[in-house]
């Protein structure tokens, strides 16, 4: 599961324009360290944290 | 040798131009030749959906939708334009009929230290001029964007691709923001857009900085719109500048060095990273140092890609401890008795040092 759709099921109320123009940004530097959460700046919804995102799984 | 004079620049007869701003360091692009492509070096990335993705050093591309669009430094071999010799080359992968709050871009957030000189969001701001070479299968109207970092405050820009398949340059002044908040500080002072396909949320009208984080025109071509279409760039400079000056090439060795002070590979070759010493004691610790090539941003991220090889040691036992701007220490506890030592055991195994934006 990406990181992608484990926030989106934390957050089914996410669209795509909080990811492509809002203040959530999602980012992967191909470092080997994978998808990881650069900025997160909703009006409303707090950032999930780290055990929130490791109890999502398939 | 005739010498034309512009107001602002200094025109030569052969061609190249001079601007008023062109003391050292003119163009805040980095890699905007597109020689370096650290992590992939020349191979193809197909960005997925909703994550911001490196490819060439210091160009991220972007998808509101997985695998619509590639992104290869020199993809499909064409002949570069004239006094360059890479670009970075986008192909789409289908026809996808782009939505309305979603967006498909390249771009390259630049360091605010970089900026400082242009004075943006005061009174005082400084006009820049971004100027490209752009090829594309498609013609017509495409655009882009700068955005601050924090307000949302951004300037649409459109150009026109005239002939398909044939590099044209292209080149755009933008009157500073007096407004708008632009760090000058290690985080982002702007990001510097080129639009793919972009919905109507994120389209907005070319020439004006407006309140909102818009990242394209509106009607602007949509190269993921339109299956195997390709959209080829090079040449990226944003100078202090009322109009664009002759392109600034920097040499190979100096790009690379402004490019590892967002992402470094230590130990890029078989055998190339060995740590060790002679014999040790079950449980003993032997630390290492290494300095970065470059200072780094931030505090970067360390990870340990590929296959190593240990002896007395162990993956659990032998990693990469603290990092710092200027180098990380190398951790190694003996697992037995006798010597220790850590190696990288293939070609494809390396750390990567990542303080990117």
């Amino acid at each position: 599961m990406t990181l992608v759709e484990k926030i989106k099921t934390i957050y089914p109320v996410l669209t795509p324009a909080d990811f492509a123009f809002g203040g959530i940004t999602l980012q992967n530097d191909l470092d080997g360290r994978g998808d990881y959460i650069a900025k997160w700046e909703h009006p409303t919804l707090q950032r999930p944290t780290d055990e929130q995102l490791a109890q999502i799984t398939e | 040798m005739s010498v034309s004079y512009g107001g602002s620049s200094i025109t030569f007869e052969d061609g190249s131009i001079v601007s008023s701003g062109s003391q050292g360091f003119k163009n805040k692009v980095i890699n905007g030749a597109m020689m370096i492509d650290q992590r992939n070096a020349g191979a193809s990335v197909t960005i997925p959906a909703t994550t911001v993705t490196y490819t060439l050093d210091r160009f991220a591309a972007y998808g509101s939708q997985a695998s619509k669009f590639s992104v290869q430094q020199n993809a499909g071999s064409v002949t570069p334009p004239p006094g360059f010799t890479n670009y970075l080359g986008v192909t789409s992968l289908s026809a996808y009929t782009v939505g309305s709050g979603e967006g498909f871009w390249i771009r390259q957030p630049i360091e605010g230290y970089n900026i400082a000189g242009l004075d943006w969001g005061k009174s005082t701001a400084k006009t820049v001029t971004l100027s490209f070479w752009v090829r594309s299968s498609l013609t017509g109207t495409f655009g882009g964007s700068i955005v601050d970092n924090f307000t949302p405050l951004s300037y649409p820009f459109s150009y026109t691709i005239l002939a398909a398949n044939t590099w044209e340059q292209k080149s755009i002044t933008i009157t500073g923001p007096t407004s708008g908040t632009f760090p000058t500080n290690n985080t982002a002072g702007l990001y510097l857009i080129f639009g793919l396909g972009t919905g109507s949320t994120g389209s907005g009208t070319a020439g004006a900085w407006t309140g909102a984080n818009l990242q394209n025109v509106t009607g602007a071509t949509s190269v993921v719109g339109t299956n195997a279409a390709t959209w080829y760039i090079t040449g990226v400079q944003l100078e202090k500048s009322t109009n664009a000056s002759t392109f600034e090439f920097r040499s190979y060795g100096k790009e690379l060095m402004l490019c590892q002070r967002y992402f470094e590979i230590v130990g890029n070759g078989q055998y190339t990273f060995l740590v060790g010493t002679t014999n040790s004691a079950s449980g003993n610790e032997w630390d290492y140092f290494f300095k970065f090539m470059v200072q780094k941003r931030s505090n970067p991220s360390a990870t340990v890609v590929g296959s190593w090889a240990y002896n007395n040691t162990n993956a659990a036992n032998s990693y990469v401890g603290n990092t710092g701007l200027d180098g990380f220490n190398y951790i190694q506890i003996a697992t037995g008795s006798g010597r220790i030592y850590t190696y990288n055991y293939t070609v494809g195994a390396y750390i990567t040092f990542s303080a990117e934006l």
